[in-house]
């Protein structure tokens, strides 16, 4: 559990605090980031940046029994970003090349892995997903986090698990069941 | 897919401790980076705002007034000119004729550049100038490159006073007339002054006329207020401390607390008089910033346009404003009668 007074004191500016608060956390972090990038070094890049951003803005958390949902909110905007930033990269030579073949070859067992399927989930399932399963947040601490209501969060859960399912099981991804 | 398949399949992929480490250690500097800049900027804020005014103001007249398309009449009198340049104070000053008239001439470059008169009243120095020479010439100015206001002051930008600068105007006679703003920004003004500037260059040509003006301050009376109005949850208060009501202006001295790690957010403040028309505000600036363990202190200094002889008291709403709320403080009220 983190500890509420070491938060306090990251909040009032002490560095150590945060380090220490940040480090607890940082497994989790560098694994949701993971599940979104699904790549090492974008991985390490969304933690980085989240860092960043919390280590400026921290002094503006007014609860500090949020630090943890407020922390994982920078890092799944951050990682938005980073998605958002890479699909606008435009690809030449041989990286172009590579990443048609990549995209060619896609091995069965590479639609088992549940990063891969999380990744190819809708952004508002994908983060339902990682909250819910991984983060063990409550529907309504998902629906604080989100910013919407219980009921959509409710809904968006309940088809994230549908749909996740679908992937993992291969059905409608090259019309080939795996199980 | 329950929670522990979950957990399981999640946990199964490993974690590169060394790389996470390092990116903790490289956010957190990226961090402090961006702390100091934010710091450097707020400090440069400050002083950005007192140059700001004088910017922006040019600008703003510099739009109603197109120098090219309007000629004034005639060679038109004092307050004439301070109500064609919409400048507030010279106009209800010399409808009270407290501006007083000068002479004095600098030659330049075939160029004679004279202010006409100047009045300083609270913090505020105010002079009219006229220019007169065969070559001048607005029209044929550089319009991308050339001054806003038709003339360029001497002297370090940041070393000028701050203040509204008029535009260059034609009046009829082939003469150039303009309205200059000096803002003095001491906890203490002096009584008599002289104000020193120069001008570089006027309506195309390049020159150097120098003028020191001799002004006495109009007199002011001072309120000691010493009253408070705080937030809610009693984290940021507002101290005014004195009000100093001038012919045309006043100036409201306050000192105002928030705690401490919240360098980025601004006080806005409104004051009603007693009938509640609102009191022009003309800016608003932190003089000094103290820190201690707990808050920030920024003394500042609020300067007001004309508050009616009459009023006889102010009240005063301010609220914090931060990136996304507004904080309320309690109303301040001012008695004006002694």
């Amino acid at each position: 559990m983190l500890d509420i007074k070491v938060i306090k004191q990251a909040i009032k500016g002490n560095e150590d605090a945060f380090e220490q608060l940040i480090k607890y956390e940082s497994g989790k972090l560098y694994k949701t980031a993971f599940l979104y990038v699904r790549n090492k070094e974008d991985a390490l890049d969304v933690l980085q940046e989240t860092v960043c951003k919390a280590f400026v803005g921290i002094k503006k958390l007014k609860e500090p029994k949020y630090f943890s949902t407020w922390l994982v909110k920078i890092l799944i905007r951050t990682a938005y970003e980073v998605l958002q930033k890479k699909k606008k990269v435009v690809l030449t030579g041989e990286a172009f090349i590579h990443s048609l073949t990549e995209n060619v070859y896609h091995s069965p067992e590479e639609d088992l892995d549940l990063t891969q399927a999380i990744s190819n989930l809708d952004q508002n399932y994908q983060t339902v997903i990682i909250l819910f399963y991984f983060h063990d947040l409550s529907i309504k601490k998902i629906a604080e986090t989100m910013q919407k209501p219980e009921g959509t969060i409710k809904t968006y859960l309940h088809r994230a698990k549908i749909e996740l399912k679908r992937l993992l099981e291969g059905a409608g991804t090259y019309g080939q069941r795996m199980v | 897919m329950d929670k522990e398949w979950f957990d399981k399949t999640l946990q199964d992929s490993e974690l590169p401790k060394e790389d996470i480490m390092r990116a903790i250690q490289d956010g957190m500097n990226d961090g402090r980076k961006i702390k100091r800049k934010n710091k450097v900027k707020s400090r440069m804020k400050l002083s950005a705002w007192v140059t700001g005014t004088a910017a922006s103001v040019v600008l703003a007249s510099g739009f109603v007034f197109s120098p090219v398309n309007t000629v004034l009449a005639e060679m038109p009198l004092i307050g004439k000119l301070y109500e064609t340049f919409n400048f507030e104070i010279g106009k209800e000053l010399s409808a009270s004729n407290l501006v007083t008239e000068l002479n004095q001439k600098a030659t330049s470059n075939g160029v004679d550049v004279t202010v006409t008169s100047a009045y300083y009243d609270g913090n505020v120095i105010g002079v009219t100038i006229k220019a007169e020479g065969e070559d001048l010439s607005l029209e044929e100015m550089d319009k991308g490159h050339g001054p806003e206001s038709g003339y360029a002051l001497g002297g370090d930008d940041r070393e000028q006073l701050a203040g509204a600068r008029g535009v260059l105007k034609k009046a009829k006679d082939g003469s150039y007339v303009a309205a200059l703003e000096f803002e003095m920004r001491n906890e203490e003004l002096p009584k008599d002054y002289t104000l020193s500037f120069s001008f570089i260059s006027m309506a195309n040509i390049r020159g150097d006329w120098q003028f020191d003006v001799p002004v006495k301050q109009l007199s002011l009376e001072k309120f000691m207020v010493n009253e408070k109005g705080s937030s809610k949850d009693g984290n940021y208060t507002m101290e005014i401390k004195s009000l100093s009501i001038g012919k045309a202006t006043a100036t409201l001295e306050y000192t105002s607390t928030h705690p401490l790690n919240e360098m980025d957010e601004g006080v806005n403040i409104k004051i009603l008089d007693d009938q509640g028309n609102e009191v022009s505000l003309r800016s608003n600036g932190v003089l000094k910033q103290i820190e201690d363990q707990n808050s920030i202190r920024k003394l500042g200094e609020v300067h007001l346009g004309k508050i009616k002889d009459s009023s006889k008291f102010l009240t005063v709403y301010a609220e914090v404003v931060k990136k996304n709320e507004r904080i309320y403080l309690a109303p301040i009220k001012i008695n004006l009668t002694k």
